[in-house]
C-alpha cells in the first residue's frame, strides 16, 4: 500500500466509514473507541499499556512476597507470569524509546488486602488479567504505526494467557465469553484505577 | 484446500478509500474461518470419542462451544463483506484419537497453538477496523485455550516466552493437512 501505513488507512477508513455513514456504520465498542481517538496518538496508548504493565508486575512481585499460602503449583504460575509482565515493562519502554516518547512516571500501587490469602490474591489476578486483555483489544483498532500493532498483538496473547491460567487454577471458566470484548480507556480505569496511586 | 471465496470485496462502508474488488479482509476471514472449522470438528470428534473425562472434558466442552460460535460468527461477517463464506473442509481425526488421552490433549495443544499464531500474523493484513475488533477478540481466546490445554499436555502455557509468535498464511496451511481429507 503506497504512502500511508495499513494502520493509518485502516483508522482513516473507520473514520471516514463513522463520518459519512455515523458511527452505526461501524461496531459499537469501534464507534466508542473512535469518540476518544481523535486526539489520542499511539505513544499516549503505549504508554497506558506501560501503566498497566507496571501494575501487572508489582502486583505479582508483591504476591510472590506476601501471600502466605500458595500452593506449589500456583507460586510456580505466579512466577512465570511475573517475569512475562517484567519482560512487557521493558518491551514497553523500547518500544516508547523507538517511538521517540518518554515513558510516563511510573505511579505506585496499593492492592489493600488483596494478598491476605491466595483466594483473595487469585480473585484479584482474574480481574487484572482480564482488563488487561480488554485494554489491549480496546487499544489496538486505534494504533497508527503497524509495527506497535505487531507488538500490542504479541503482548495481548500472552496476558490473554495469563488470565485463562488464573481462571484455571480458581477453577473458572479458562474464557469469560467465545470473543474478549475490548475496553475503551475509562472502562479500564474502572477496573484499575482503585489500585493506582498517582 | 479452501480456496478465497467468490464475490467481490465488500460494501461501500467497509472499505471506504480503497478498492472493494481486492477482497482482502475477506481472504482474511476464510482463512481463519477455516482453522475454526477444523478446531471445532476436532473437538466434535473428542467428545463424542468418550476419551477425555472429569475436568479436562468440561474444559475441552467450553472450548468446543467457543470454537463454533467463532465459526457462526465468521461466516456472518464473510456474508456482511458480500462474499461466500470458505465451505467446512472434510476432516479425518483418527490419528489423534487413536493416541488416547495424551494424543488428544497434545493435538490439541498443537491445533490452538496454530490458531493464536495465526490471528496474530492475520491481524496486521486487516483493513476494516471492524473486522479487525472482531478478529483481536477471538485471538485472544483462542490465546486462551491454548494456554491451558498446553498446561493439561505438561507444556509451558507460554510456548514463545513472554511475548507470542504470529505465523503467517504459509506456515499455518501446510499443518492444518494432516486433518484433512
Amino acid at each position: 500500500m503506497t504512502g500511508m501505513t495499513r494502520s493509518a488507512f485502516l483508522t482513516r477508513g473507520a473514520l471516514a466509514t463513522a463520518g459519512t455513514l455515523g458511527t452505526a456504520a461501524v461496531g459499537p465498542w469501534v464507534a466508542g473507541a473512535l469518540a476518544e481517538a481523535q486526539s489520542i496518538r499511539d505513544t499516549d496508548i503505549v504508554n497506558f499499556a506501560l501503566n498497566l504493565e507496571h501494575l501487572e508486575a508489582d502486583y505479582y512481585g508483591q504476591a510472590l512476597k506476601k501471600v502466605g499460602d500458595l500452593s506449589g503449583e500456583t507460586r510456580r504460575i505466579v512466577s512465570t507470569v511475573h517475569e512475562s509482565e517484567r519482560f512487557h515493562v521493558s518491551v514497553l519502554l523500547d518500544l516508547l524509546k523507538q517511538l521517540g516518547a518518554a515513558p510516563d512516571r511510573v505511579p505506585s500501587f496499593d492492592f489493600g488486602r488483596a494478598f491476605a490469602s491466595e483466594a483473595s490474591f487469585l480473585a484479584l489476578a482474574q480481574t487484572l488479567e482480564d482488563t488487561g486483555v480488554g485494554a489491549y483489544n480496546g487499544a489496538a483498532p486505534q494504533l497508527q504505526d503497524p509495527h506497535v500493532l505487531d507488538m500490542a498483538g504479541r503482548v495481548v496473547q500472552v496476558e490473554a494467557r495469563h488470565a485463562a491460567m488464573i481462571r484455571f487454577l480458581r477453577d473458572q471458566d479458562i474464557a469469560p465469553a467465545a470473543f474478549d470484548r475490548p475496553f475503551t480507556r475509562k472502562q479500564t480505569l474502572v477496573r484499575t484505577g482503585l489500585y493506582i496511586r498517582h | 484446500m479452501a480456496s478465497a471465496a467468490a464475490g467481490c470485496g465488500g460494501g461501500a462502508d467497509e472499505f471506504a478509500g480503497r478498492d472493494p474488488q481486492s477482497g482482502g479482509d475477506l481472504d482474511v476471514v476464510n482463512y481463519v474461518l477455516t482453522l475454526e472449522y477444523v478446531e471445532a470438528a476436532f473437538y466434535d470428534s473428542v467428545i463424542e470419542s468418550g476419551i477425555l473425562s472429569g475436568r479436562e472434558l468440561d474444559v475441552v466442552k467450553l472450548v468446543r462451544e467457543d470454537e463454533h460460535r467463532h465459526v457462526a460468527a465468521l461466516r456472518a461477517t464473510a456474508r456482511r463483506l458480500n462474499g461466500r463464506p470458505a465451505s467446512r473442509p472434510t476432516t479425518d481425526f483418527t490419528s489423534a484419537l487413536q493416541g488416547g488421552r495424551g494424543g488428544v490433549i497434545r493435538t490439541a495443544s498443537d491445533l490452538e497453538n496454530l490458531g493464536a499464531s495465526a490471528y496474530l500474523g492475520a491481524a496486521p493484513d486487516i483493513i476494516s477496523a471492524r473486522v479487525l475488533e472482531e478478529a483481536l477478540s477471538i485471538h485472544t481466546v483462542e490465546g486462551r485455550h491454548a494456554a491451558v490445554i498446553d498446561h493439561l499436555a505438561g507444556r509451558p502455557f507460554l510456548p514463545d516466552g513472554p511475548l507470542a509468535t504470529p505465523l503467517d498464511q504459509d506456515d499455518v496451511l501446510p499443518r492444518l493437512k494432516r486433518f484433512l481429507i
